[in-house]
């Protein structure tokens, strides 16, 4: 299985370190609709001081609608213009791997480089 | 924002991370320490080469509180009274700029909505697993702290300062209020419930159930003289089904307080235990507390809280003091569920041996002393079918003489006794109890 941004997810050791198993439905923080730029690690790719980050290379979703929107809320009002809906996706072991860390409701999501966005995720406004 | 100061040095590397407590795609919101002081690096925006930061210091608490949902981050930035560091840092990780600003100087921009609670659960490789526990813990202590009350034994000799010998403490005198505290719980239980559950050995049965949560929790402490901070936990009682019996469990570690810890035994207060408790009970209650208060060496003092000044326990009339403690009365441990009977024993001695006693089983009624004294209550009567219609409590004397058992009593000024063989115990008991009621029949006429 190989993952988006294979090559540069090699050079940091043990990365990711663990996948949690299963299908889950997790949420992601969106622009205005679903396209290929908002599942794209944005930060990593301009920032090079992520460059070592593990989970930077990956896509932060939440293992709820309302988790999600939480989180939005605490963002400050400069970075939030840069999210306004959050997408739902049914994610299985065959999209790529679940890596969860601290948080038990954020989850870093990395996608295999067949793993299509568009089919995958859908706009909702609740969690189901 | 005035007062720029541009490229300042500034090493955001001797901040030690702790963790991130928001993450989308990049760090949000970073707990820092330094030097034991807890910060928040806040990215608050992403210009065209730099990230904007705000670096604020604040109490470990205030994270706890933001973390279990209590506060907002908009209310954790906006209420923050130390100087808030604005940092620009490149998309490299080189800070090329920091200005020093406060809270009320922060653009709209730059904080997040009135509604910015957050509802973390760590995992438990998370730093907040453990931290959010503590400060639970903490908080619980906190509110059984500030409601509770103290009490200092401190000696009145200056022998050895202010200080408490250790033995002197836990034997005579932690232990003494030990055992009245609980002596007060079972008394006051009893009393309290007994019109509601009838069944003695359903009321001993509730006792013995609620009896571990009726404990002071310990919350503060100090030494020297010795203090101590007793509270009564209301939180966990809230388990006890019986809501008549959950008010009296949060309610009867305040009357023990108000009722044995009493500064002063004034004249209300001692007709109250007098009426509420019995002889026997008042005994087990009261006398390891005036163990500790008629002890010259101690002084033992009483505060409501922590704020409070300590009040001496003194019970300056002694006249009070007889009227709590019934004289000659010796309380028997669980005579409510006790039943006696003679037992003959026959036991070797070695001839030439001078020892002339034989032990004999702690519960056996004689034990070493060749007298012992029950109560006589209105139930012992109804045993023998003699109704009376009030309470009578009458000390009876029992003791041996020569192979005979003698019962011996005084009532209502009248002295009754009997003297039977010792294997007519019980026709002792019923012909003396006989003879009482006998006495009363007739004087009632």
């Amino acid at each position: 299985m190989k993952l988006k941004f294979q090559e540069n997810i090699d050079k940091i050791k043990n990365c990711p370190s663990q996948n949690e198993q299963g299908e889950m439905n997790l949420f992601r923080c969106v622009e205005s609709e679903i396209s290929e730029k908002s599942f794209v690690p944005q930060a990593v790719l301009l920032k090079p001081k992520y460059q070592d980050m593990c989970i930077a290379w990956g896509l932060s979703v939440f293992n709820s609608f309302d988790s999600a929107n939480q989180m939005l809320k605490n963002l400050s009002k400069n970075k939030r213009v840069n999210y306004s809906k959050i997408a739902r996706g049914t994610i299985n072991d065959s999209h790529g791997i679940k890596y969860g860390g601290n948080n038990k409701k954020h989850y870093t999501f990395f996608p295999t480089e067949e793993f299509n966005v568009i089919e995958n995720f859908e706009i909702v406004n609740r969690n189901d | 924002m005035t007062n720029q100061n541009k490229n300042i040095d500034f090493d955001l590397s001797q901040f030690q991370k702790i963790e991130d407590i928001i993450y989308l795609d990049e760090p949000i919101l970073t707990h820092l320490i330094k030097n034991n002081k807890h910060y928040l690096l806040y990215l608050v925006d992403t210009l065209k080469i730099s990230d904007i930061y705000l670096l604020l210091e604040l109490e470990e608490k205030t994270i706890f509180d933001y973390l279990t949902k209590q506060t907002t981050l908009r209310e954790v930035i906006y209420t923050n009274q130390n100087f808030i560091y604005k940092i620009e840092q490149d998309f490299n990780g080189k800070i090329i700029g920091v200005d020093i600003t406060q809270s009320e100087f922060l653009p709209e921009n730059y904080l997040p909505t009135q509604d910015s609670y957050l509802n973390y659960e760590p995992s438990t490789q998370s730093y907040y697993y453990d931290f959010i526990k503590s400060f639970e813990t903490k908080a619980y202590l906190r509110s059984l702290r500030e409601q509770a009350f103290y009490i200092k034994l401190a000696p009145t000799s200056s022998k050895y300062s202010d200080t408490i010998g250790f033995n002197e403490l836990v034997s005579e005198l932690l232990k003494n209020i030990s055992t009245s505290f609980k002596n007060f719980l079972k008394a006051d239980f009893f009393e309290s419930f007994k019109e509601i559950m009838t069944d003695e050995k359903k009321l001993n049965a509730s006792f013995k159930k609620l009896a571990p949560d009726l404990d002071y929790r310990m919350v503060d402490l100090d030494f020297g003289s010795f203090e101590i901070g007793l509270a009564v936990d209301k939180v966990m009682k809230q388990s006890i089904e019986n809501k008549e019996i959950r008010d009296w469990a949060i309610d009867v570690g305040y009357k023990y307080q108000n009722i044995v810890l009493d500064d002063d035994y004034d004249e209300e207060n001692v007709s109250n235990i007098i009426s509420n408790y019995s002889p026997e009970d008042r005994k087990r209650i009261f006398e390891p507390i005036f163990k500790i208060t008629e002890n010259s060496n101690f002084d033992f003092k009483v505060k409501d809280s922590k704020s409070k000044e300590y009040s001496k326990i003194l019970i300056k009339d002694k006249a009070k003091i007889e009227r709590i403690l019934p004289s000659k009365l010796e309380v028997l441990e669980d005579e409510k569920s006790k039943e006696f009977e003679i037992i003959q024993v026959t036991t070797i001695k070695e001839k030439d041996k001078v020892r002339k006693t034989i032990r004999l089983d702690e519960n056996t009624l004689f034990e070493s002393a060749d007298t012992k004294q029950v109560v006589l209550k209105k139930k012992d009567f109804e045993k023998y079918d003699y109704a009376l219609e009030y309470d009578v409590e009458i000390p009876l004397n029992i003791s041996t003489e020569k192979g005979q058992v003698i019962f011996e009593t005084e009532f209502d000024g009248i002295e009754f006794k009997k003297v039977l063989d010792t294997v007519k115990f019980d026709d002792g008991i019923k012909q003396i109890i006989s003879s009482i009621y006998e006495y009363i029949l007739n004087k009632s006429e």
